[in-house]
């Protein structure tokens, strides 16, 4: 486990969960300073194959610094450089949203892959006391919604969105039970953990790299990366082991 | 009109429209690589046939779309130049993303890999509710080979999109629909009429139009 002053990192089987240990709401740049130097944590642990960042309590959630606005360019700069720093872990991020989601909580959620929720879940964008925008990356997260109504309620009338919500907008993939633990959520980073390292970081930087790219380009990237993990034990480990109705072992060779 | 009867997938011309349907019943539709050549002979067909302004996938297999590639295939990999050369000239993928006709996908249970990659390269999606769709390649060692990483960030939203591909376990008809990749809920026992009824409406369409739109649509798309 590590500890920086506001964040740990536990690590279970080669899966890692960041949780954020304030006591109170606030964000701060240090807050931001620290997702960053968890990044770099986690960036230097070659065996962590997925991560899932969260808040210590499961109803307080991510709220917002009323005096985060007043950090002018600062605080721009850092919060760009921190979803960079999210966006380039080589492993799969998760992220749970809890009670009250807010800036700059939401664009952190947004760097990650992939999104769960709470049932209690509170998820706003833009503080109406603040001018504060968001960054480039929300915009173009926000433009992959599968309603463009939710993402405009959220960037243009400062609306909330609650979970269910949420959901049909594909700002989350699923919905857990804040009365439950958090079994179901740890079972799938778990999951992730027993397939082929090498597969799972050929897919992120695939996935990462398609993202940005037109279709051809992406196609035959992706070909080429296939082609690649063709070459690996692993790959044929997997082919084996199906062909032979067993579970496979990776090696992460 | 039956084009090529070959058990495990069927070429039928039906009006202007050509039907891939897959029939490979004891191995619930996987693809091996006499299904690839009939595709590619379907897909050649459609890029040279100007009368055709459609081309429509479905199964004849209830309760399976596609399992995806099959498998014993994947001992037969070529080298890697091999493998190269190979999808130079015959890159159905990328054919069919870049196709100038409208693509439907009439879908029944198991649409797994190739399967589920068909359907993301798809413009209209109807499906059956007891449908699960998947990208499940990570689980034995590999990635999605046809496209899947790439349409499946393009058609749905990313955190949807990443889970799929990451976690390679299966998804509901019911969220694909939710979420608008799929277009309609349909029962099984109704395809073959809402493909007759399909066909004989685009035969009311210029394919020539068709194809000139179609194209300028896909190059607008596929650019990002």
């Amino acid at each position: 486990m590590s500890k920086l002053n506001y964040i740990s990192i536990n690590y279970k089987k080669n899966y890692a969960i960041v949780r954020y240990e304030t006591n109170d709401d606030f964000w701060t740049k240090e807050l931001l300073q620290e997702t960053k130097d968890a990044c770099q944590i986690l960036q230097d642990n070659q065996k962590c194959l997925s991560v899932l960042f969260m808040s210590g309590s499961k109803n307080s959630g991510f709220g917002w610094n009323k005096n985060f606005h007043q950090m002018t360019k600062d605080c721009k700069t850092i919060i760009n450089s921190t979803l960079i720093a999210i966006e380039q872990l080589p492993m799969p991020s998760f992220f749970l949203m809890q009670g009250v989601t807010n800036l700059p909580a939401m664009e952190i959620a947004l760097a990650c892959d992939v999104r769960f929720s709470l049932d209690n879940a509170i998820i706003s964008l833009i503080d109406k006391e603040s001018n504060l925008q968001p960054s480039d990356l929300t915009f173009r997260r926000l433009a992959k919604f599968s309603h463009r109504s939710f993402a405009l309620d959220l960037l243009l009338f400062q609306k909330s969105l609650n979970a269910e919500d949420a959901k049909k907008a594909g700002l989350i993939s699923e919905i857990y039970r804040s009365t439950k633990d958090l079994s179901e959520i740890e079972f799938v980073l778990e999951q992730i953990t027993n397939y082929s390292s090498i597969a799972i970081k050929t897919l992120k930087e695939s996935m990462s790299l398609g993202e940005k790219t037109d279709l051809n380009t992406g196609l035959n990237l992706e070909h080429e990366r296939t082609l690649q993990l063709q070459e690996t034990d692993d790959f044929k480990e997997g082919i084996d082991a199906f062909l032979k109705k067993r579970p496979p072992k990776f090696l992460g060779k | 009109m039956s084009l090529n009867n070959t058990q495990s997938i069927n070429l039928i011309k039906k009006g202007s429209s050509l039907i891939i349907s897959f029939n490979r019943v004891n191995k619930l539709n996987a693809i091996d690589l006499h299904m690839r050549d009939i595709i590619w002979e379907g897909l050649m067909l459609v890029q040279s046939d100007v009368q055709i302004n459609a081309l429509i996938f479905t199964s004849e297999t209830p309760g399976s779309f596609s399992a995806g590639a099959d498998i014993n295939d994947f001992g037969t990999a070529p080298s890697i130049q091999d493998s190269k050369n190979a999808r130079l000239e015959r890159d159905i993928w990328g054919v069919l993303n870049n196709l100038d006709v409208p693509i439907f996908s009439f879908v029944d249970g198991i649409t797994y890999g190739a399967g589920f990659e068909i359907v993301l390269a798809s413009d209209y999606i109807y499906a059956t509710n007891r449908s699960s769709f998947a990208l499940p390649e990570i689980k034995l060692g590999y990635i999605p080979a046809a496209g899947g990483s790439q349409l499946v960030l393009r058609r749905l939203p990313l955190s949807d999109a990443k889970k799929i591909v990451y976690t390679g376990e299966s998804v509901t008809t019911d969220r694909l629909y939710e979420l608008g990749l799929i277009n309609r809920i349909l029962e099984r026992k109704d395809f073959d009429t809402a493909i007759d009824v399909l066909c004989k409406e685009l035969l009311n369409y210029d394919t020539k139009e068709i194809r000139l739109l179609k194209s300028k649509f896909v190059n607008l798309i596929n650019a990002n």
